[in-house]
């Protein structure tokens, strides 16, 4: 009998250690689990802020537009960095088009974030009226953010706005990372981001010029972003009523004389509607964009350097000649010099003078010459010392303006490659810019290789994602 | 009713020996030592009586007259049949055969006739371990078992080995190394560093599938199970021994140049390319540079002295870094047994000088066994406390400069070690690395300190004969606490552009790894009506594991109070100087288990096996958490067929089938939380930020192993030649491999890849092991063995996957995941020195880039590895010779890449004498001009096949005739002894033998030559 209970003892003791089914649920410690990640409102603007972070991306949009367009020749230092790109050879294989892949890659890190706090926004709890107000802020902002990535998405990856177009871009709302998104046509996507736009003014307050700040999602940045969707719509009337409402807000005038050129020192913060912030002495991300270091890649054009006339502060504030290193090179000084520490300089993503630059393109459209041509001059004498305002005879000739106008004022900030292949417009490089190799000396307008190649790996990853005509 | 029972069966037994006459017959058993065998069981052919010697090894059997022949059996010693004649005494030797020692397998959770066991196991005998010059236990199976890769990556003092068994069962998983048992307790795998192998009794490696599922989701990539030794019977003896050696650099196959040859080989450069010669004094002097013939009298006198000078220096830098090193073991021993409890307690003292400064290992282990047995209680406490201190180098495993083993090839010659006025002959120039990594080693220090503890018990019960249950526990404990200081004075600091550096860095770093272990089991065995022999035994398992880390640097050290903690600076945002505490983490685990094993036996002829496990581990997402594992498997004992019995040439003969599945949770891909998509802390400037970490992959299992074994076990003639043949398919599915995202969709950012269960991937092979007693007399035994293995990996399939780059590889289905993946190279271009490559469609180009990259230039990992030896043992003297070898290996030689490369000539570094490079149009060169650059591809990847003379022992046990006179002395043995003497291989350079694709110049293994002497009291 005692043998009997022995065993059982020892029955009953194996039996409770399998039992402990407590102990197969661990739980990691160095890391946060997916149920305890997003638990306040304090919780959910970490999330937020990181969206803001990610969207330090827009680099790669502005170096991609620089390289396809005649804004920049390749540098005396360049090794082969950028040459597929530069010289049209690139392709979707990352081997021979890692830069247009990377705005493929890299906004879709901010969308997933945006997405991620969106699911989490209704699900956080929040404690008194002040979290309670915080929410749907954190929301709007997100929601924004969410609708400009895509819109930079569908810029490079989609032809020029056309309603029929079935190959715009999937709209992603989920954070799910197995999923295997679709193309939808253009005005679809156009749609979608429209009506995120209009959702996420909707949740934020009014700004006030105390209240405005350039470094969330506003009704104020918001409405520029809607300005720029409308104009790459071609939906000129609610363009220019876009921007005139931005304008209107006051939040940041055109600036000019050293105010403007300390804008690309971070000296001030004059004309930026909306900024990712670069502080630390490694956030040099836009800094060692064009050139690294002392070594210069990528320098302005021959074509640029020669558009600005006489008496336009922007020549020098954007392009500048120096020793850099241990020679005398020519490099783009619009992202060089800091105020903050070496390169250390913010991005730029919307600024007012794009404003007056869509207003007037816009008023163009609309067959108010005049209108357009006010904005253009207002612009134009912030910027030329001693400038007499013009006058156009027709819009077409305004028009013709403006785009030149946009290529000066807002070189190497993303927009060239957009711009020419919204109006159907060539790359005509200079033969200088070439190394007086015609073979990619200029790009026809229309040409397919005005829609970025999708990216091989999506192809293999994604067996609903279709590729853009003339790529394989 | 069981007296009633009793009382037939006796008045049977009594009535059978009334009806015939009995005698009694004495002797004494002993073994080839002429020491008493005690328990050994003597028994009457045919007939039912037996007895079973005494202590003293006496024996007294009663047989019937008409018996003719007795029978001796003991384990271990296989039986020996004596015919009787009229004699009433019969002593008799019995010789312990490898064959029969072989006879149990110990598969850590129980110990199985050989025969009754379908399992294929290889057992490494405690002799293998004793007295090698090695510190840890995994460098000495290297050819002792087929099937089981063991590379020695690294001669540095205590590194464990690279051990893999039929190949690897995993891609994305950190390694491949087997589950390690000792005595019953699971131990973390490749830190054997604290574990005194002298200790040994035993190393049981288990290939097959029916061992793994014994160990359900760890035992995937093969079981190594170590006994240690216990009490011996008898009275207690001490052992003593001591151990004394050198360790020599071994044999390099690069013959380097020297100044006069490296000046000659620079002004050769510089009249081919003078631009990249311009800074290299034997062309900067040169007769021949353009620039001499504009100098003066004066100037050209000076510049020809200053090459005289250069020439006249002739610095050695392998006698600079290089050092004989020492060895040095000393141990105190006690075994003996007290009634029926035994001890063994060992206490070693083990100190080792590596080849070069700053590398050396000095342990300290003390082993306690204690087992008690009596007819029902058995109980065992196993205990090793392990005490290891190691001192490093820099780096001894990658092409940096703080690697010795390339600073010393690649520093010039005509560069001396000091200046005249004494002091280090530091430099930044380029080629003063050699100079400014002696100075830096002088000062700084590298080394680690380890502690380990392994605790075991075992408790039985046994209820009746035929149940019993029993509780087994264990504790693993492994402490590491790194520590690295960088003195403020070296060149190498001083001269830094971190700031950091220059202020000097103290470093610790600190490894905790604890695993404990209980099991609750439960054995029943019974034979039925004498042919039915069955077995079940069923277990319940708990493991835990826990693991820690940190490290900590500060900064600001003072030279005059040298590597201590205390002599840090404080941090400020001033100074900078701030301590950061970096690779911080804690991790645990919990594996839950059921399992039984059964086996049933019909008449010692045929075995069935089977093994059912039920695992539950809290390192996958809840759906997959729980899995079972099952295996089954049959031996047909041949030899005990009637057909069989006639053939006197076949001693035993027996075929043996299993099949079982098991899981890599010890070397699984994802680390223990990985499952779990997880967000991590980041920033955006000035806020804090909380993102996405890790992708996660809730559908996670683990990487299933099949493995279907076939073997064959062999004795012939009387035991004299014995072995076993084996083939196996070794199947892994759910293979984890990166599996492409949507971009879009995942916003994961460039690395859109998760790691999934995807693909297939297989190894299959064939091993042999034979061993023959050519000659076996009483004074002469001489022995031979041999045996390989011959695996052959390959890719099935990746599934949802597709082929992906891993390191340098390519993983593509149907290839071995270890083969090369590079470009081919075509020679020298003997018209313009260009270097020729083949393009996919083999048509030559001498663009790089242009190149395709091939993947038949074979596979990293030996496609037949093996070993072979013989031992002989004549009166006192034995003799012992041990090789091993690894075929069909295939490794990039970076050396090479370095040491014949005119760029690497114009940037000041040393050259083989080999360098060949192309100069002039019309030469057939083996290294392309120096116009060219120099790239990686099949010209470096080198055959490093290799038959290592691994070793060599010459021992003398002084009679016992003469040892007698000496009262209080039993046993005397001396030996000399010699560890990898010799290696032949085609491979250049270092040592061909690594685990790895590519050769890093790392620490070769050192060639050692020992004595010892050992003497039981």
């Amino acid at each position: 009998m005692n043998k009997l209970n022995k065993f059982l003892f020892l029955s009953f003791a194996a039996a409770s250690i399998i039992s402990c089914k407590k102990d197969l649920d661990l739980k990691p410690t160095d890391t946060i689990s997916t149920d305890n990640s997003f638990l306040s409102v304090d919780d959910l603007q970490k999330g937020a802020n990181a969206i803001y972070g990610r969207y330090l991306n827009r680099a790669n949009t502005m170096i991609v537009s620089s390289l396809l367009t005649d804004e920049v020749k390749l540098g005396p230092d360049n090794s082969g960095q950028g040459r597929f790109t530069y010289t049209y050879t690139f392709s979707s294989d990352p081997t021979g088009g890692g830069d247009v892949n990377s705005i493929w890659i890299g906004m879709p890190t901010v969308i997933n974030q945006a997405n991620i706090v969106l699911e989490y926004a209704d699900k956080v709890p929040a404690n008194g009226a002040v979290e309670q107000a915080r929410i749907p802020i954190i929301k709007g902002q997100a929601i924004a953010m969410r609708a400009l990535a895509h819109f930079e998405v569908l810029q490079g990856y989609a032809k020029k706005y056309d309603a029929a177009d079935p190959l715009g871009i999937p709209y992603i709302t989920s954070s799910d990372i197995s999923q295997k998104p679709a193309r939808i046509p253009v005005a679809q996507t156009v749609a979608r981001i429209e009506a995120d736009l209009d959702a996420a003014k909707a949740l934020l307050p009014a700004v006030t010029v105390a209240s405005f700040s350039d470094t969330v999602m506003n009704q104020v940045n918001i409405t520029a972003i809607q300005a720029r969707v409308a104009l790459y719509k071609r939906d000129w009337q609610k363009a220019s009523d876009y921007a005139t409402t931005v304008i209107n807000s006051a939040v940041k005038p055109l600036a000019n004389g050293a105010t403007y050129t300390g804008i690309w020192t971070d000296a001030n913060k004059s004309e930026i509607l909306f900024r990712i912030r670069q502080d630390a002495a490694t956030s040099t991300t836009v800094g060692n964009l064009y050139t690294n270091g002392n070594l210069v890649y990528y320098a302005p054009s021959d074509k640029l350097t020669a558009a600005y006339g006489a008496g336009d502060i922007r020549k020098a504030a954007f392009i500048a000649t120096g020793t850099v290193g241990s020679s005398v090179k020519t490099y783009v000084n619009k992202f060089f010099t800091s105020s903050k520490g070496p390169r250390v300089l913010d991005v730029k993503a919307i600024r007012i003078a794009e404003m007056y630059l869509i207003r007037a393109e816009a008023q163009a459209e609309l067959g108010n010459v005049t209108a357009g041509t006010t904005d253009l001059n207002t612009l134009r004498s912030n910027r030329i010392s001693g400038y007499t305002n013009q006058t156009f005879a027709n819009a077409a000739d305004l028009i013709t303006a403006i785009v030149d106008e946009r290529y000066k004022e807002l070189a190497f900030e993303g927009f060239r490659y957009f711009d020419l292949k919204r109006r159907s417009l060539p790359v005509t490089r200079l033969l200088t810019d070439t190394d007086n190799n015609t073979t990619w000396q200029i790009l026809p307008a229309d040409n397919f290789r005005f829609t970025l190649p999708i990216p091989q790996q999506e192809l293999l990853g994604n067996k609903n994602m279709v590729q853009n005509p003339g790529y394989n | 009713m069981r007296k009633f029972t009793s009382l037939v069966l006796c008045f049977l037994l009594c009535a059978g020996q009334l009806w015939a006459q009995n005698r009694t017959i004495t002797g004494k058993v002993v073994d080839e030592k002429g020491n008493p065998l005690a328990g050994v069981t003597v028994s009457a052919k045919g007939f039912s009586a037996k007895a079973q010697t005494a202590s003293n090894g006496t024996y007294s059997l009663v047989v019937p007259t008409n018996a003719k022949q007795i029978e001796f059996s003991y384990v271990g010693y296989g039986t020996e049949t004596i015919t009787i004649g009229s004699s009433i005494s019969y002593s008799i030797t019995l010789t312990s055969s490898s064959a029969e020692i072989g006879d149990v397998v110990v598969t850590g959770y129980a110990r199985q006739k050989k025969s009754q066991y379908a399992g294929s196991t290889v057992k490494v005998g405690g002799e293998n371990f004793k007295n090698v010059p090695v510190a840890t236990f995994d460098q000495m199976l290297q050819g002792k078992v087929p099937g089981l890769t063991v590379l020695n990556g690294s001669g540095q003092p205590g590194n464990p080995a690279s051990v893999v068994l039929r190949g690897p069962t995993t891609i994305l998983g950190n390694s491949n190394n087997p589950l390690y048992i000792l005595d019953g307790v699971p131990v973390e795998a490749a830190v054997f560093a604290s574990i005194n192998p002298n200790d040994f009794e035993s190393v049981e490696v288990l290939k097959d599938g029916l061992s793994m599922a014994t160990y359900g989701n760890r035992g995937a990539a093969g079981v190594i199970v170590a006994t240690t030794k216990k009490g011996t019977p008898g009275k207690a003896r001490l052992v003593l021994s001591s151990q004394y050696g050198t360790k020599m650099k071994p044999q390099f196959n690069y013959d380097m140049m020297n100044s006069t040859e490296l000046l000659a080989a620079q002004e050769r450069l510089g009249t081919v390319l003078p631009s990249s010669a311009a800074a290299l004094p034997g062309w900067m002097y040169s007769k021949l540079n353009p620039t001499y013939s504009t100098l003066t009298a004066a100037q050209k006198a000076q510049y020809d002295r200053n090459l005289d000078s250069l020439k006249g220096i002739n610095t050695n830098w392998d006698d600079v870094y290089f050092r004989t090193g020492t060895f040095q073991n000393y141990e105190i021993g006690l075994s003996g047994s007290i009634g029926k409890a035994s001890v063994f307690s060992n206490i070693s003292y083990y100190t080792e000088k590596g080849l070069i400064d700053r590398s050396d290992m000095k342990r300290v282990t003390a082993r306690n066994n204690f087992s008690y047995a009596d007819e029902k209680l058995s109980f065992s406490v196993t205990s090793l406390l392990g005490y290891t201190k190691r001192n490093f180098q820099e780096s001894t495993t990658t092409n940096g400069l703080t690697n010795p083993f390339l600073v010393t090839r690649i520093t010039p010659s005509y560069i001396s070690l000091y200046k005249t006025d004494g002091t280090f002959n530091t430099s930044t120039a380029q080629p003063y690395y050699g100079v400014n990594l002696y100075e830096a080693m002088q000062y700084n220090q590298n080394y680690n300190d380890q502690f380990k503890l392994t605790l075991g018990s075992n408790t039985s019960y046994k209820i009746n004969k035929n149940i019993s249950f029993g509780l087994q526990t264990g504790v693993d404990f492994r402490e590491t606490q790194g520590t690295i200081y960088r003195d403020t004075r070296p060149f190498l600091s001083s001269s830094s552009t971190s700031a950091l550096t220059r202020a000097g860095i103290y470093q610790e770093a600190l490894a905790r790894n604890l695993q404990i272990s209980v099991r609750p089991y439960f054995d029943f065995q019974k034979t039925f009506a004498e042919k039915h022999d069955v077995e079940f035994t069923a277990n319940a398992e708990y493991l835990r594991n826990f693991q820690k880390s940190y490290t900590v640097t500060a900064y600001g050290t003072d030279p005059k109070r040298p590597n201590t903690p205390a002599a840090t600076t404080a941090g400020t945002t001033a100074n900078a100087l701030i301590p950061t505490l970096t690779n911080a983490g804690k991790a645990e685990r919990t594996i839950e288990s059921v399992f039984g094993m059964v086996r049933y036996t019909y008449n010692k002829k045929y075995t069935v096996n089977g093994t059912l496990r039920y695992d539950g581990t809290s390192n996958l997402p809840e759906p997959n958490r729980f899995h079972a594992f099952y295996a089954f498997g049959g031996v047909w004992e041949m030899s005990q067929e009637n057909f069989f019995k006639n053939v006197r040439q076949i001693s035993s003969l027996r075929l043996k089938a299993s099949y079982g599945q098991s899981a890599n949770a010890d070397n699984f891909p994802l680390n223990y939380f990985d499952y779990n998509p997880t967000y991590g802390q980041g920033s955006y400037e000035s806020l804090v930020t909380t993102v996405r970490s890790g992708p996660g992959n809730p559908a996670a299992d683990w990487e299933y192993t099949g493995v279907t074994n076939i073997s064959l076990e062999f004795s012939l003639f009387k035991n004299r030649v014995y072995g076993q043949l084996d083939w196996y398919n070794k199947q892994t599915t759910n293979l984890y491999a990166p599996n492409q995202l949507s971009y879009l969709g995942s916003g994961l950012g460039t690395n859109s890849t998760q790691p999934v269960n995807a693909g297939t991937m297989r190894n299959r092979g064939f091993e042999y092991i034979v061993n023959v007693d050519v000659v076996k007399t009483k004074n002469l035994i001489w022995t031979v063995s041999a045996n390989a293995g011959i695996n052959r990996n390959k890719i099935l399939s990746l599934g949802t996957a597709t082929e992906f780059a891993l390191g340098t590889g390519l993983i593509k289905v149907g290839q071995d995941v270890n083969d090369h993946y590079d470009i081919r190279w075509a020679g020298v271009d003997a018209a313009t020195g260009s270097p020729l490559y083949y393009k996919q469609d083999m048509t030559l180009t001498n663009d790089v880039n242009q190149a395709f990259k091939f993947q038949d230039m074979g596979s990293s990992s030996p496609k037949l590895a093996g070993g072979f030896g013989t031992s002989l043992r004549y009166k006192g003297f034995d003799l012992s010779a041990s090789f091993s070898y690894a075929n069909a290996t295939y490794r990039v030689n970076n050396l090479e890449f370095f040491v014949e490369n005119p760029s690497f000539l114009s940037g000041g570094f040393n050259q083989a004498r080999s360098l060949n490079f192309w100069a002039k149009p019309g030469d057939i060169a083996s290294t392309q001009s120096p116009a060219y650059q120099n790239s990686f591809g099949s010209k470096y990847i080198q055959d490093a096949s290799f038959l290592r003379f691994r070793n060599l022992t010459l021992a003398y046990t002084v009679p016992k005739a003469a040892i007698n006179k000496m009262k209080f002395i039993s046993n005397m043995r001396f030996y000399l002894q010699g560890q990898n003497l010799a290696v032949w291989t085609k491979w250049k350079g270092y040592d061909p033998e690594d685990d790895n694709n590519i050769s890093l110049s790392e620490y070769p293994n050192p060639r050692s030559i020992t004595a010892g002497l050992e003497i039981t009291f």
